[in-house]
């Protein structure tokens, strides 16, 4: 039996540090990635799809987002299985309690909303949902569903959301997921697979416990997202097969950038990236510039600005240093008090000091003013 | 720059001029219409504007009605150039430049002009070449040499100070200056403009995000309180559930115990019921006792009352005859009284008649003292009536008495005398008499000497005598008639009869004092004689009446009558006490009769009682006997008894059953299920609410909202801190460029005052200072060690010191760089003295500056040595 495991949609999620232009359509890329799913699932004949929590990226989401949802779901053309994960979960707020979701869902879109086993719709396959009824639970869940089960011959999958305690940076989280507990349900056979949610990057745990990992980037530092699984149960042991299907990057770019040749090995990068409208890149930056160098790496930031997502600069303050050199004021040939003060400015430029920046600054300016001065 | 000749020609009010200008001093003289400022502005215009311009300037210098446009020729040496320009503009324009040196160029048209720029671009400081202008009416302002280059370079002593292609400091401070303005105001430095608006835009980001932050929470809040509502709800169901159990055991129990209790109350009443019926037959013997006992006490009181009506009987009789005999004894004793009382009357008439005896004869008595009194009053009444004369008369009379003595007296002493003694025997006669013994004889009178037969003498008394005589006898006239008006002979006849008087008036007033003793209380002797007789009258005819014989005395009489009033008195006061003890008699008498009356009504009362009683009782017995009535009490304390016993036995069993800590259990329980079904219905309620107040939030997409708060806030952050950094790099740049900047100028100042000073002693004496700003511009002026602003200064001095500035630059600058002061009509505020001084400093700078001045006034720069003078009017066609 074959179907396909994703987690963590995020479907309503807003990207802060896009530019405005790029934002929503990053949006809507989330509600596209459903769409290659549905595409995905055709094609290898899958029996079912599971989402392992987080489905909504919260529950107080303009209700457009529910329509949307069911808009991209409608495509997809085998059982959906939603489980409410800590972004979303099953309180007095649930999105998949209101009034929008229970009147507009699909007939082949189900949720998750306890622990009992569900058979999937024209399979034998069993679901056990381990939901999330609030965001601040007091237990591991999933160790609490596998201890009411019983060992079976049936196919079973369990769907659940949260770390793992090794993937947890939080040592004392209560609802840290026991990776033993389900590692002994596989051996004695309570499941077949399990499928977590909660890290957006794609990761076995074990050959039959999976996390798909979001299907769409969400964060620059995310190791390896944009994936789901199909999975396969017939045989001697699960199979799964990692397919991406996300269209957007989030991606850091460091360089060091001294020499002219290096500005130009940026931009050459810059413009050899493809599908720049869905790249959001954050470049670390170190070296030591001219203040000519600096305008024109300004400038080439700026250009690469205008055809990606997101173009950022990181770094700690002295990564990148501007330095005026003996040219970039040479040819105004300054003289008197406004020499001396760039003298100074040059001076303070050069230092440890804490204005050196500033100076730096003020020397670029200097440098800007007084060539479209001409 | 040097400026050797122009040409004008239909500019203005000048219909042609051509005008020499000498390398030194230059004056232009002609009258204001004759055009002469016009000369500045022909340079001007010249040098500023293309030939084509049809701009306000060049259309303000066509002559009105010309059909020739102005004209403007110069001839001037600039740097290294030797040049002629001209221009004509508006008709038919043109431009030519002729280059005579370095290098010879002829340009026209657009390219002389724009060659022309350039040249002066290079050669001429615009800024100079402004301040080195004085405009008409403007001679009181100072140059502003902030930026003049040439002045700078000069002043500090061949520093650079400016690029080569013509980028001054200037020109960049003022980019810089347009930069920082982008951020901050100029004076205060406080953010503004784009700076102030990125704060603006990522407080309300802040505030807007923060906002929705809280709101996001509160929802959270919301959603965690619904939580825990669940879960008390479960905890509270299962808690009711429980308790439903305990309810039922202890309504099981209660529901027993009203059973019991209803035995119990029932006992209660059956007690009630027998000791009621007990009390009814205890009452029946009781009124049966005392009808019994009252109709014996009935029958014994008719019996006393009985005993106590004889013996009332008896005391009437014996009262009644005690009465008669007292009312006889009365009668007697009253019969007694009326005698005494008539003795005692004849007593007392007795005793009347002798006083008044004795009253008659004193009357008589009294009548003879007064009628003698009276006659001595009358025998002294007739003296007095003899004596005319009273005490102050015979005062009187002794005092003209003692007047006429010594009147006389004074006569005799004072009257002349003759002596005669006769000699011989002749017989001498003094007034018919013989003189006597002495001889000496006072002549009071004409007297007479005379022998007689042989001569008479008369001498006669002077004058004085005279008058002396006439007193003596006014005062005798006057002694004579008071003696006669007071019918004495003389003083001593006076005196007896005052004595007499005395006498008599003294007698009369005793007799009159033995009269009134004598009338006592009556009012005259007439009314006392009457009295007396009356008085014998009336005891004459009491005497006639008397019977009997009177007692001797008057004493006697009285006493005889007191012993009879006496008698009288003891004889009523008997009379008096038989009749009291006569009423007391008869008052007892009716009080005995009303006793019996009621002693007999009570025994009548009672009888009918008795009779009453004896009737209701026989009566009672007839229906029910006294031992019927016995046996009914008897049987009903039996039946008390056993009632009594029924309900001590039902409160045993009930008390038994312990109801009190039934009750106490039944009530608790009921509580808790109040308690717990409040509970469950507040949770609820609130339940209810909190889903209402999450289904409003879930409409509203705050996440969203909340995502698009945050991106604008991480958004307006950004953009906040790159500001701030371009901000902060203007402000450092702006800051260092203007300290250099001001920096380098203070070291201009220096020089630039010593060029003042040395030029302004000539004109304001050697102790002159001033005081120069950073920006070249003089601040004060100080002389004889007073210091005065320059605003403050007179118009004359600013005058005056505006021009030694512009002077100061000339001489400080370079004079090929520097370009011709023009004067237009200055030193107007001058006085004679003062222009002398100015025209020698005038005449100092002209040796290595080119100076014009134009003026309608020449004769205010005739001491100017070395000028040349130039009459324009003279040149206007």
């Amino acid at each position: 039996m074959r179907f396909i495991a994703s987690a963590d949609w995020q479907l309503g999620m807003a990207a802060a540090f896009l530019d405005d232009e790029a934002r929503p359509r990053y949006t809507q890329a989330r509600f596209d990635a459903i769409t290659r799913i549905a595409d995905l699932a055709e094609q290898r004949d899958a029996a079912f799809v599971v989402v392992a929590g987080d489905v909504f990226e919260s529950n107080h989401l303009d209700r457009a987002v529910i329509a949307r949802a069911f808009e991209a779901l409608r495509r997809v053309p085998v059982p959906v299985y939603l489980l409410p994960g800590n972004h979303d979960p099953l309180d007095a707020s649930s999105i998949y309690r209101s009034r929008q979701f229970r009147n507009g869902c699909p007939s082949h879109v189900h949720v998750l909303e306890s622990t009992a086993p569900v058979t999937v719709d024209g399979s034998d396959a069993e679901l056990i949902g381990v939901p999330w009824f609030t965001k601040r639970p007091l237990t591991d869940l999933v160790a609490d569903a596998l201890s009411g089960l019983e060992p079976t011959d049936a196919t079973r999958v369990l769907v659940g959301h949260g770390r793992t305690e090794a993937l947890n940076r939080d040592r004392h989280d209560p609802t840290a997921v026991d990776e033993d507990a389900l590692r002994s349900a596989v051996d004695d056979g309570r499941i077949t697979f399990a499928v977590l949610g909660d890290r957006h990057a794609t990761y076995a745990v074990s050959d039959a416990i999976w996390y798909p990992g979001t299907p769409e980037v969400t964060a620059r530092r995310e190791a390896d997202p944009g994936n789901v699984l199909v999975v396969d149960l017939d045989g001697s042991g699960p199979t799964t097969e990692k397919v991406s299907v996300g269209e957007w990057t989030f991606t850091e770019h460091a360089a060091e950038v001294t020499h002219d040749a290096d500005i130009e090995a940026l931009e050459a990068a810059l413009d050899d990236r493809s599908g720049k409208h869905r790249t959001a890149i954050w470049l670390r930056l170190s070296g030591t510039l001219s203040v000519a160098q600096r305008a024109r790496l300004d400038d080439v930031v700026e250009r690469a600005a205008d055809v990606y997502a997101g173009v950022a600069l990181v770094g700690e303050p002295g990564e990148l240093v501007v330095v005026p050199d003996d040219h970039d004021f040479s040819d105004l040939a300054l003289v008197g008090a406004s020499q001396s003060a760039v003298d100074d400015l040059v001076r303070e430029a050069r230092s440890q000091g804490r204005d050196a920046r500033v100076a730096q600054d003020a020397l670029g300016l200097l440098y800007r003013l007084t060539r479209s001065g001409r | 720059m040097r400026i050797h000749r122009i040409v004008l020609d239909h500019f203005r009010g000048v219909d042609a001029a051509a005008i020499e200008f000498d390398d030194g001093v230059t004056v232009v003289e002609g009258p204001n219409e004759a055009g002469k400022s016009t000369i500045a502005e022909a340079i001007s215009v010249l040098f500023d504007h293309r030939d084509s311009s049809r701009r306000q300037e060049v259309r303000a210098v066509h002559q009105i009605g010309a059909d020739v446009g102005p004209y403007v020729e110069v001839d001037l040496t600039i740097g290294a150039y030797d040049i002629n320009y001209s221009k004509r503009f508006l008709r038919r324009p043109s431009t030519s430049l002729r280059i005579g040196a370095p290098t010879p160029e002829q340009l026209t048209g657009r390219e002389a002009h724009d060659r022309m720029t350039t040249i002066l671009k290079e050669t001429l400081d615009d800024a100079l070449w402004g301040a080195m202008r004085v405009a008409q009416g403007a001679s009181l302002d100072q140059p502003d040499l902030a930026d003049v280059g040439v002045l700078r370079a000069a002043l500090a002593d061949g520093e650079p100070v400016g690029g080569s292609d013509g980028e001054s400091d200037h020109d960049l401070i003022a980019r810089v200056a347009t930069e920082y303005a982008r951020y901050f105001t100029p004076r205060t430095g406080q953010p503004t403009g784009e700076l102030s608006a990125a704060v603006d835009a990522h407080e309300s980001a802040r505030v807007a995000h923060d906002g929705l932050t809280a709101e996001l929470e509160s929802v959270e809040a919301v959603v965690r309180r619904h939580e825990a509502i669940d879960a008390e709800l479960g905890r509270l169901a299962d808690e009711e559930a429980d308790h439903a159990v305990r309810l039922t055991e202890v309504q099981r129990d209660d529901q027993a115990l009203t059973g019991l209790r209803a035995a119990y109350d029932e006992a209660v009443a059956a007690v009630e019921v027998a000791s009621g019926r007990l009390h009814d037959a205890g009452r029946a013997v009781a009124a049966r006792t005392e009808l019994i006992e009252e109709l014996r006490e009935r029958q014994a009181t008719v019996t006393r009352l009985d005993t106590e009506l004889a013996a009332l009987g008896a005391d009437v009789e014996a009262l009644g005859r005690a009465a008669d005999q007292a009312r006889d004894a009365a009668h007697t004793a009253r019969a007694d009284v009326r005698a005494a009382e008539a003795a005692h009357r004849a007593a007392t008439d007795a005793a009347h008649v002798i006083r008044l005896g004795r009253e008659a004869d004193d009357l008589d008595e009294r009548v003879g003292r007064a009628e003698r009194a009276r006659d001595d009053a009358l025998a002294a009444e007739a003296v007095l009536a003899g004596v005319q004369l009273d005490d102050a008369g015979f005062e009187r009379l002794t005092g003209l008495d003692a007047a006429a003595r010594a009147a006389r007296e004074l006569r005799r002493v004072g009257a002349s005398t003759i002596e005669v003694e006769p000699i011989g025997a002749t017989d001498v006669r003094v007034q018919g008499a013989e003189p006597d013994a002495d001889g000496r004889r006072a002549v009071l009178e004409p007297t007479t000497v005379e022998v007689p037969g042989v001569v008479r003498v008369t001498v006669r008394p002077g004058r004085a005598e005279g008058d002396l005589a006439d007193d003596v006898d006014r005062a005798e006239a006057a002694l004579t008639a008071a003696l006669d008006e007071a019918g004495v002979a003389d003083v001593r006849d006076a005196r007896d009869a005052v004595c007499r008087a005395r006498d008599a008036g003294a007698t009369r007033e005793v007799a009159r004092a033995r009269v009134r003793d004598a009338l006592g209380d009556a009012d005259d002797l007439d009314s006392l004689v009457a009295s007396a007789s009356a008085t014998r009258e009336r005891h004459r005819d009491l005497l006639s009446r008397h019977e009997g014989d009177l007692p001797a005395t008057s004493a006697a009489a009285d006493a005889a009558a007191d012993t009879a009033r006496g008698a009288s008195d003891e004889a009523a006061r008997k009379a008096d006490d038989l009749d009291r003890l006569a009423r007391e008699h008869e008052a007892a008498v009716s009080a005995a009769r009303e006793a019996h009356a009621r002693c007999e009504q009570r025994r009548d009362g009672e009888h009918a009682e008795v009779e009453r009683v004896g009737v209701r009782l026989d009566h009672a017995r007839a229906e029910t006997s006294d031992d019927a009535l016995g046996a009914k009490v008897d049987e009903a304390r039996t039946a008390l008894d056993a009632a009594a016993h029924e309900r001590d036995r039902a409160g045993a069993a009930l008390d038994a059953a312990e109801p009190d800590d039934v009750a106490a259990r039944l009530s608790n329980a009921e509580a808790v299920t109040r308690r717990l079904g409040r509970a469950r219905r507040e949770l609820e309620d609130e339940r209810q609410q909190l889903t209402g107040r999450l289904d409003g939030f879930a409409s509203r997409g705050l996440h969203d909202q909340h995502d698009a708060a945050a991106a604008a806030f991480e958004q307006t952050e950004g953009e906040l801190a790159r500001v701030e950094r371009r901000a902060d790099a203007a402000r450092l740049l702006y800051d260092t460029l203007r300290q250099h900047r001001d920096t380098a100028r203070r070291r201009y100042v220096a020089p630039y005052r010593a060029a003042i000073e040395a030029l302004g002693r000539i004109v304001f004496g050697s102790d002159l200072s001033v005081e120069i700003t950073d920006d070249l511009a003089i601040a004060s002026r100080t002389l004889a060690g007073r210091t005065v602003a320059f605003d403050s200064l007179s118009g004359g001095a600013r005058e005056q010191l505006a021009i030694l500035g512009r002077l100061a630059v000339a001489s400080l600058v370079d004079p090929v760089e520097g370009a011709p002061l023009i004067l237009d009509d200055a030193l107007g505020h001058a006085d004679p003295e003062r222009l002398d001084r100015i025209a020698a400093v005038l005449n100092r700078a002209g040796e290595s500056h080119q100076i014009i001045v134009l003026t309608c006034h020449p004769e205010r720069f005739r001491s100017v040595g070395s000028a040349a003078t130039v009459r324009l009017g003279t040149l206007s066609a």
